[in-house]
C-alpha cells in the first residue's frame, strides 16, 4: 500500500466515523441525558474525537501486503487503541455510575467500529461488482 | 518454482523453463494480465472478481478455481478492465 492509498483510506475512515460518532451520540444522549441542552462547540466533539480515532490505526500501514492472520492481528489492536483512546478522551458524566459508563462506551466503539468495516467492505463489494460488468464487456467484444 | 513456471489449462498442467515476466510480455496481447508476484492469469477465463479480506479481490474462474488479486496489481486490473492494456 502507498502513502497516497493509506491517506485515502484514512480520510474515508475519518468521514465515516464523524458519522456514526454523531449518531451514537444522540442515541447515548437521549438515553442518559435526553434532557441537556447542546451548545454549537458540541458539534465539534464528533470531528475531534473521529480525528483522534484515525491517529491509531496508522498501526495498520503496512509497504508490504501482510498475511489474513496480520491482518486480523492488526485490525483487534486498532480497535484496542480506539477504546483506550476514546475512553481517555470522554469522562463519564456525573450520576452515572464509572463502570457501566466504560462498559456501554466500550460496546458503542465496537459497534462502530464493526460499522465502519461492513461500510468498507459494502464499499469493495460495489468495486467488484463494477470490475465483474467490466469483465464481461471485455469478454463480449 | 525451481526456476520453472506452470501452465494451466482446462485439462492439462505445462511446465516451462520461461520466465514469468517474459510470458507476461509475449501474452499481454492476449488479455494475459499479473494479478500476483507468482501468478498470470487469463482474464477470458475469469466469471467474476469478488471482494477479498486484506485488500485483495479474487478472481473466480469459469472452472470455479480461484486466484488471489494482490492488492499491488489492483490498479492494473482496472486500467486492463477499461480497455487501456
Amino acid at each position: 500500500m502507498t502513502v497516497k492509498e493509506f491517506i485515502i483510506s484514512r480520510v474515508q475512515i475519518f468521514f465515516f466515523l464523524v458519522t456514526l460518532i454523531l449518531t451514537a451520540s444522540a442515541v447515548m444522549g437521549l438515553v442518559y441525558q435526553p434532557d441537556m441542552e447542546l451548545r454549537y462547540y458540541h458539534f465539534f466533539s464528533p470531528i475531534l474525537i473521529a480525528a483522534c480515532c484515525v491517529l491509531p490505526t496508522c498501526v495498520t500501514y503496512y509497504k508490504k501486503e501482510p498475511t489474513v492472520r496480520q491482518y486480523i492481528i492488526r485490525q483487534i489492536i486498532e480497535l484496542i487503541l480506539i477504546e483506550l483512546v476514546v475512553m481517555f478522551l470522554i469522562t463519564p458524566p456525573e450520576g452515572i455510575e464509572k463502570l457501566l459508563f466504560y462498559l456501554v462506551l466500550g460496546a458503542v466503539i465496537a459497534v462502530i467500529y464493526i460499522l465502519t468495516m461492513v461500510m468498507m467492505w459494502l464499499q469493495k463489494v460495489q468495486q467488484s461488482k463494477k470490475l465483474t460488468e467490466q469483465l464481461h464487456h471485455l469478454q463480449s467484444l | 518454482m525451481d526456476n520453472k513456471a506452470f501452465i494451466y489449462t482446462k485439462s492439462k498442467v505445462y511446465e516451462t523453463r520461461q520466465k514469468l515476466y517474459e510470458l507476461e510480455e509475449m501474452l499481454k496481447e492476449k488479455h494475459f494480465l499479473r494479478v500476483s508476484k507468482s501468478t498470470l492469469l487469463n482474464l477470458m477465463k475469469v466469471s467474476a472478481i469478488k471482494p477479498a479480506l486484506n485488500s485483495r479481490f479474487t478472481a473466480v474462474l469459469q472452472s470455479g478455481e480461484q486466484v488471489v488479486i494482490t492488492r499491488k496489481y489492483v490498479p492494473a486490473l482496472k486500467k486492463a478492465l477499461k480497455g487501456d492494456s
